[in-house]
C-alpha cells in the first residue's frame, strides 16, 4: 500500500524552455536505464529476495524511483512549455507529435518504446542485487551525460539531485548485498 | 586433495543479533565476491541541507565534477 504526497520529492524550476533537452530527458523516463525501469525492476524483485532488509530496501527504493518518474515528467513538460508545432518539429519531436500531440509515452530519447527486456529478475539474491547496483551506476552515468548536454542552472540543479540519489542507492544495495553474504556465510556454519 | 583442517573452522558465536553487527569490511574477504563498505553513522548534514543535497550523510555526498576533455586547456 502506498501513501501519495501531492508534491515533488525535489522542486523543478526550469529557467527556459528547451525542446532538445526535453527529448534527451525522455531517456530517463522510458529508456533502458530510466526511472521507470528502475521502479519496476525493484518492485518486482522484492517478492523473491530472501532477507527482510533487502525486501524493505527494494520497496523503499522502488517507491522513490516512482517519485523520480514524476520529477522527470515535470521537467519534460516545463521544458516543452508553450512550444509551437514548428519548434517541436525542429527539435526532432515531430514523430512524437504526429502520433500523440503533446502526450508523452514510455520511450527513450530516440522514440524506442520501453520494453520489459530492459529489466531482469533471477530470484538469486546476489544476482539480483548486482543487477540493481549496476542499474544505479548506469543511471548515474546517464545523469552525467544529461548534465553535459545543458547549461540551464535550474535543470542542472534537479539533475544533480537525482544523480546523487543514484549514488546513495548504490551504497544501500551494496549493504543489502553484504547482509545477504553474511547470511549465506552464517548458514554454512550453523 | 583438499583436506580441510577442522581447526581452521571458526564457527561464529551465536549472537542474539544474528549476523549483526556487520563489519565495515568483511573479516575474511573471499575471491569472486564484491563488497561495499558497510556504512556506520558518524555525522549528518542539517535536515534542510540534506534534502537539497540528496543525502543526509557527508561521506555519501559525491557531487559530479565534470572531467576536463582530453586535449583541452
Amino acid at each position: 500500500m502506498w501513501i501519495y504526497e501531492k508534491k515533488l520529492q525535489y522542486p523543478v524550476k526550469i529557467c527556459q524552455p528547451d525542446l532538445k533537452m526535453a527529448k534527451y530527458l525522455l531517456t530517463q523516463y522510458g529508456g533502458p536505464d530510466g526511472e521507470l525501469s528502475a521502479a519496476l525492476r525493484y518492485l518486482n524483485q522484492r517478492y523473491t529476495i530472501p532477507t527482510n532488509e533487502a525486501k524493505a530496501l527494494l520497496t523503499d527504493i522502488g517507491t522513490e524511483e516512482l517519485a523520480h518518474v514524476e520529477i522527470i515528467v515535470t521537467m519534460i513538460y516545463q521544458l516543452m512549455k508553450d512550444a509551437t508545432v514548428e519548434e517541436i518539429e525542429a527539435a526532432g519531436l515531430g514523430g512524437n507529435y504526429a502520433i500523440r500531440d503533446g502526450a508523452l509515452f514510455y520511450t527513450d530519447a530516440n522514440g524506442v518504446p520501453w520494453t520489459a527486456t530492459y529489466i531482469q529478475a533471477h530470484g538469486d539474491p546476489v544476482t539480483d542485487l548486482h543487477e540493481d547496483m549496476a542499474a544505479e551506476e548506469k543511471a548515474r552515468a546517464t545523469y552525467e551525460n544529461l548534465l553535459k548536454l545543458t547549461d540551464d542552472p535550474g535543470l542542472k540543479d534537479t539533475l544533480r539531485f537525482l544523480r546523487e540519489r543514484e549514488v546513495v542507492h548504490f551504497q544501500r544495495f551494496g549493504e543489502a548485498l553484504r547482509i545477504v553474504q553474511e547470511y549465506q556465510q552464517a548458514k554454512k556454519f550453523y | 586433495m583438499n583436506h580441510q583442517d577442522p581447526r581452521q573452522h571458526h564457527p561464529k558465536m551465536m549472537s542474539p543479533f544474528g549476523i549483526y553487527p556487520i563489519p565495515f569490511m568483511p573479516a575474511c574477504p573471499q575471491y569472486a565476491n564484491a563488497y561495499v563498505p558497510y556504512q556506520y553513522y558518524c555525522q549528518s548534514f542539517p535536515l534542510p541541507e540534506a534534502l537539497m543535497k540528496g543525502t543526509l550523510f557527508p561521506e555519501l555526498y559525491k557531487p559530479y565534477m565534470p572531467e576536463r576533455q582530453l586535449g583541452g586547456e
